[in-house]
């Protein structure tokens, strides 16, 4: 049970927003609360013109939640420092689609938590979410040939052969459209390394290199090892240097591939 | 078919079947002229009487009891009966009936009935591979090959879309237009934007797919 109070302050145009008292998870504020805790003055140091844009949309949040529009309030500052005023439309009505979907708790979170929270960083992170261009990208390698790949995130950038999975962000690069294409990079070398047979190898299909192989290094096909491909990489004195090598040509095939398939980028 | 005509020196009458082709517009009709009536030959009749070929583009958009008209043409008979006149026209030697239609585009509703197809030896016509469409892009649009075949490519990029945001990928006639417009001198990019991307699309994000394309093709 509740009881408004009236607001003795009619010039704020800030407490003009809220009833009173503002009720947040934790405290009830009254007038002298917000007075003495400085929340007035919490927008005194922007431009009117910034001013009036947060309050347009500390308005909307208070008509649906005024705790939401209180801990924007308190939190503009740090937010505008990591979003222009323009982005704050899409910023409210991400809070407000949390709000809708999952409740008031997480929506506070959101914009408690604002750079820490993985929503914000799809939105408004340093360099570009897989989720923000996952259907061009699929698109894109459907184009290219393959309607059965799947394109999935992981930690690592690698393909079982019917998914490639990519990182859940790209920020390497300082422009938003290099990461785009790097993404697309990737994709386009698991894809490449899959048509133009990367993974496939039949020992059965080189028994005279392996037999020199054996012949030269005295070590044998041990045949636990799987794939193909590492069985043949035992064969050498170091494996791993002779995977490094393999990879290091690959490379260059497969980007030979690509630059004659897809020359636009080359051009870029 | 223009070409086969031309190889084989006959005359060509192109019907474009429609829902409201009747079978009176394929036969003839009478027609009132001042204050007479005189019988108009159509195609269909004009062809078996003058030894022309007669084809009937996208048979299946014409209705059912309208393509029967020509079954008694297409067998054995090769025979016109031409009801309004009480009349029978027998085909001339050098007459030839031929029907076209894309699989694609067909649904229950619009199919060819088993008895008109069987009346016909049938070609299938797909897309030409790389080269071949390359080489017809470059020659009926007049841009180099080396263009031409990055408007293939890209073409085909396209077509590995169907049913997959887009009803249909890019035509060797989108390609061929696509060229034509390369060689007005606009911007291949701009001409690839306006003449395959808002062509084959209104949806964003499949122009935005289409346009990472074109990045990396051109």
């Amino acid at each position: 049970m509740g009881f408004l109070t009236e607001i003795k302050n009619t010039d704020s145009d800030i407490l003009s927003i809220f009833e009173l008292p503002v009720e947040t998870g934790s405290h009830v504020y009254y007038e002298e609360d917000l007075e003495e805790s400085g929340f007035l003055e919490l927008l005194d140091d922007f431009s009117n013109e910034v001013r009036k844009t947060i309050l347009g949309h500390v308005a909307t949040l208070a008509g649906i939640k005024p705790e939401l529009a209180f801990h924007f309030l308190h939190k503009s500052r740090e937010l505008l420092s990591v979003i222009p005023p323009e982005e704050l439309e899409k910023w409210t009505a991400v809070v407000l689609d949390i709000f809708d979907s999952k409740g008031l708790i997480p929506a506070r979170e959101f914009i408690l938590n604002q750079q820490a929270d993985p929503l914000f960083l799809r939105h408004w992170g340093k360099g570009i979410s897989f989720h923000d261009i996952q259907g061009i990208v699929s698109n894109f390698l459907h184009a290219l040939g393959r309607e059965e790949l799947h394109l999935e995130t992981a930690v690592e950038h690698y393909t079982d052969t019917q998914i490639i999975y990519v990182p859940e962000r790209i920020s390497m690069l300082s422009r938003k459209e290099d990461n785009f294409l790097l993404y697309k990079v990737m994709v386009t070398h698991k894809f490449a390394q899959m048509i133009q047979g990367t993974y496939r190898l039949d020992l059965g299909d080189i028994v005279l290199v392996t037999e020199d192989l054996i012949f030269r290094y005295g070590r044998v096909l041990d045949q636990e090892v799987i794939p193909e491909l590492s069985r043949f990489f035992q064969l050498f004195p170091d494996p791993l240097l002779a995977e490094d090598i393999f990879n290091f040509l690959e490379t260059v095939r497969i980007e030979r591939w690509m630059a004659k398939t897809l020359p636009g980028w080359t051009a870029k | 078919m223009e070409y086969m005509a031309w190889r084989l020196k006959r005359p060509l009458i192109t019907v474009a079947c429609h829902d409201d082709l009747t079978s009176g517009d394929l036969v003839g009709r009478y027609l009132i002229r001042g204050s007479d009536t005189i019988w108009m030959d159509g195609p269909l009749a004009s062809a078996v009487k003058s030894g022309a070929f007669c084809y009937l583009d996208e048979i299946v958009e014409a209705r059912k009891d309208t393509t029967v008209v020509i079954h008694p043409l297409a067998d054995n008979r090769r025979i016109l009966p031409v009801e309004k006149k009480g009349e029978v026209l027998t085909a001339a030697s050098e007459f030839m009936l031929i029907l076209s239609f894309n699989p694609g585009y067909q649904s229950i509703m619009k199919d060819l009935k088993p008895s008109t197809r069987q009346r016909f030896v049938s070609l299938e016509f797909d897309y030409p591979d790389e080269e071949p469409e390359s080489a017809i892009v470059s020659q009926e649009s007049g841009v180099d090959y080396e263009s031409a075949r990055l408007l293939v490519r890209l073409g085909r990029m396209t077509r590995n879309l169907k049913d997959k945001g887009l009803d249909e990928g890019a035509s060797t006639r989108l390609l061929i237009n696509a060229g034509k417009l390369i060689i007005s001198g606009i911007d291949p990019k701009t001409v690839c934007t306006v003449a395959i991307t808002h062509t084959l699309s209104d949806e964003p994000e499949m122009q935005r797919s289409m346009e990472e394309m074109i990045g990396a093709v051109l």
